[in-house]
């Protein structure tokens, strides 16, 4: 038989140790709710400052690009701004005219050279460039036309392997100088955009949406800190605030991002500050 | 016990905030090196246009020809003029005036932020001021079946859509012609008399058109004994190193159709069955006869003799001479003619034309 030679535990140092197991658990506990917590503000924050970083990236590239003075600018206010976003850039290689009067015209989309593909589609705006006297810069323009077909094409000549796609566009237009555009120059696609500050019906929250020619609005930066949560400011080539489209040369935009509440129950908010110039017009 | 329970937490919060300013300092430094990407393109775009060198003046349209920036080494990278970091890109020429600059900008390593950047360029031509389709200093005689026009023409077979107003047929301290029942001087007016006090400032304004010409010229050679000239092309590309190659002056769509050297013929030159295009600049006394074609401009320092004597001869652009001109050609010749020409004027000047930004919407940025 078994001889029990092993001495059990009292109630009293059973209740002790439980007492210990429950201070070590709640510190535990503790920890990792003053860690979660930690680490959800974190999270909060690096999100916010990306939501911040990617109006910084995207705002200035399409600012750049534009030309107030030829219309590129549109309605202007301290919380929006309505421009013309290029996404399309080709060169025409052939040029005609259909038996319906519209202008027929081959283009070999140059996007690809920048690494982005795209694609010209009907519906879109375009910009073809006009060289007036081939001799002198002064009188070049660009004429705007729309697309209302497009199709394969093809651009005559091009034996060798097309590193670049081509594609055909008919176009309508109330310039007839269109008609008359030189082989090789310039034609661009855009989309009247807004960037305006706008509160979400589903959470009230404020983000800067971007609403794309009757489309409805997308959220692209948020949330934000409120109806202060952007201000776009412009101003003329002397520095000077300006509230005429065409002498706009930079644009500033400062982004407030949503308020962030710390430990201590202070809330605080990050901005990002940007000033682009526009870079559209030389003289 | 609750030392060790502060000591943990401390230390747990300590590591979360590390990891987290660790990560939010990477992260704007690539934000950072993106956006510094895009001032380094755009610095390297600047210096491509600013030490545009007159070679690129003469690559083919795309997709038939491009060029690397670094043309020598395609692969690696050029420090921008105010450093930090690097570009490298490609040229592609749209048309006879047009070019497409794409810059690549590059900043950090080893993974690198980039950014791609394109310019729509244009040919900025020197200034011309073309009074005439033939100008001379001196005295300007005209015999037998020669046909000059101010009127502005595109050379034959040329599709061109640029047009000037008319200039005067001839311009010269003194005109004689010996008028023929084909012979013909057109313009507006047909004649011009410069007076000599204003002669001055016209061999002036000629004279600053030729060094700015000849301050990169694609061709010198002796003005005597000139070989035989004719355009060389390997494939579709125009061998513009060739010092015979004066370009295609009958092909516009040929290789070297698009090739417009600007000539320096050093002495005087006797020009015989010459065909080419461009500007051709003799320092002396320049003549040209037989069977002739140019597209272009004709300079010469001193006098300028053109003689029809039997087939075809035609110039189309501008001439001048600083001394006297003179014109003859058989009565039963083919006709000998200058025709003024806007469209071989400009391209003429193209070749040493500096590139300048399209004045509106320049800028390509995709993603």
């Amino acid at each position: 038989m078994r001889r029990l030679t092993e001495r059990g535990v009292t109630l009293a140092e059973l209740i002790v140790a439980l007492a210990l197991s429950t201070v070590i658990l709640a510190g535990a506990c503790l920890v990792m709710l003053v860690v979660d917590r930690s680490y959800r503000r974190s999270i909060e924050r690096i999100g916010a400052h990306q939501s911040l970083r990617a109006a910084a990236s995207i705002l200035p590239s399409e600012l750049r690009q534009l030309d107030p003075a030829d219309s590129d600018l549109g309605a202007l206010s301290p919380t929006s701004i309505t421009l013309r976003r290029f996404r399309e850039f080709g060169a025409l290689c052939a040029l005609a005219s259909s038996n319906d009067g519209q202008l027929v015209v081959t283009v070999r989309e140059l996007t690809v050279l920048f690494g982005s593909p795209g694609s010209f589609a009907a519906g879109d705006s375009v910009l073809v460039f006009q060289d007036g006297d081939r001799s002198i810069g002064s009188d070049d323009r660009w004429g705007r036309a729309q697309i209302t077909k497009t199709a394969s094409g093809t651009c005559p000549g091009d034996s060798l392997p097309a590193q670049a796609p081509t594609i055909e566009l008919h176009l309508t237009t109330a310039d007839s100088a269109l008609r008359h555009a030189t082989l090789g120059a310039p034609i661009r696609a855009f989309t009247a955009t807004t960037y305006t500050l706008y509160q979400s019906p589903s959470d009230r929250r404020w983000y800067l949406g971007m609403r794309a020619d009757g489309s409805t609005i997308e959220p692209l930066v948020g949330p934000l800190k409120g109806a202060d949560g952007v201000v776009f400011t412009y101003s003329d080539s002397s520095g000077k605030p300006t509230a005429t489209v065409g002498a706009v040369t930079a644009v500033d935009v400062l982004i407030r991002g949503s308020p962030l509440v710390a430990q201590d129950g202070r809330s605080t908010y990050d901005s990002i500050a940007l000033r682009v110039a526009v870079r559209g017009r030389h003289s | 016990m609750f030392t060790l329970l502060a000591l943990v937490l401390a230390s747990a919060l300590v590591a979360i905030a590390w990891t987290v300013a660790f990560n939010e300092g990477r992260i704007d430094e690539t934000a950072g090196a993106l956006r510094r990407s895009f001032y380094v393109a755009e610095g390297g775009a600047a210096a491509t246009i600013r030490n545009w060198p007159r070679s690129y003046n003469f690559i083919a349209p795309y997709p038939v020809d491009s060029v690397a920036i670094p043309s020598d080494s395609p692969t690696s990278w050029l420090t921008p003029p105010h450093g930090g970091g690097g570009y490298r890109g490609y040229l592609y020429r749209l048309n006879d005036e047009l070019y497409l600059l794409s810059t690549q900008g590059r900043v950090g390593a080893p993974l690198p932020a980039l950014h791609r950047l394109g310019i729509l360029l244009r040919l900025e031509p020197p200034r011309s001021d073309v009074r005439a389709a033939l100008e001379a200093g001196g005295s300007a005689r005209i015999v037998g079946r020669v046909q000059i026009s101010g009127n502005d023409s595109a050379p034959s077979a040329w599709s061109c859509d640029l047009r000037d107003t008319s200039k005067a047929g001839v311009a010269a301290e003194s005109i004689t012609v010996l008028p023929t029942p084909s012979g013909r001087i057109a313009g507006s007016p047909p004649t011009s008399i410069t007076p000599p006090e204003g002669q001055p400032e016209r061999l002036r304004a000629w004279a600053m058109l030729r060094d700015v010409l000849l301050a990169e010229p694609n061709h010198a050679l002796a003005g005597a004994g000139v070989p035989r000239v004719e355009p060389v092309s390997m494939g579709r590309h125009c061998a513009i190193a060739v010092v015979t190659n004066w370009g295609d002056a009958n092909q516009p769509g040929a290789p070297c159709g698009g090739f417009y050297p600007v000539i320096h013929l050093t002495g005087d030159a006797t020009l015989v069955d010459i065909s080419g295009q461009g500007t051709l600049i003799v320092d002396g006394s320049l003549t040209l006869t037989g069977a002739t074609r140019w597209n272009g401009i004709i300079l010469a320092g001193g006098n300028l003799t053109l003689r029809g004597t039997g087939p075809t001869f035609h110039v189309w652009g501008a001439m001048a001479a600083a001394g006297d001109a003179v014109l003859e050609a058989d009565s039963l010749a083919s006709p000998l003619e200058v025709t003024y020409s806007k469209c071989a004027v400009t391209n003429a000047l193209y070749s040493a034309s500096r590139a300048v930004p399209l004045t509106s919407r320049s800028a390509i940025e995709a993603f």
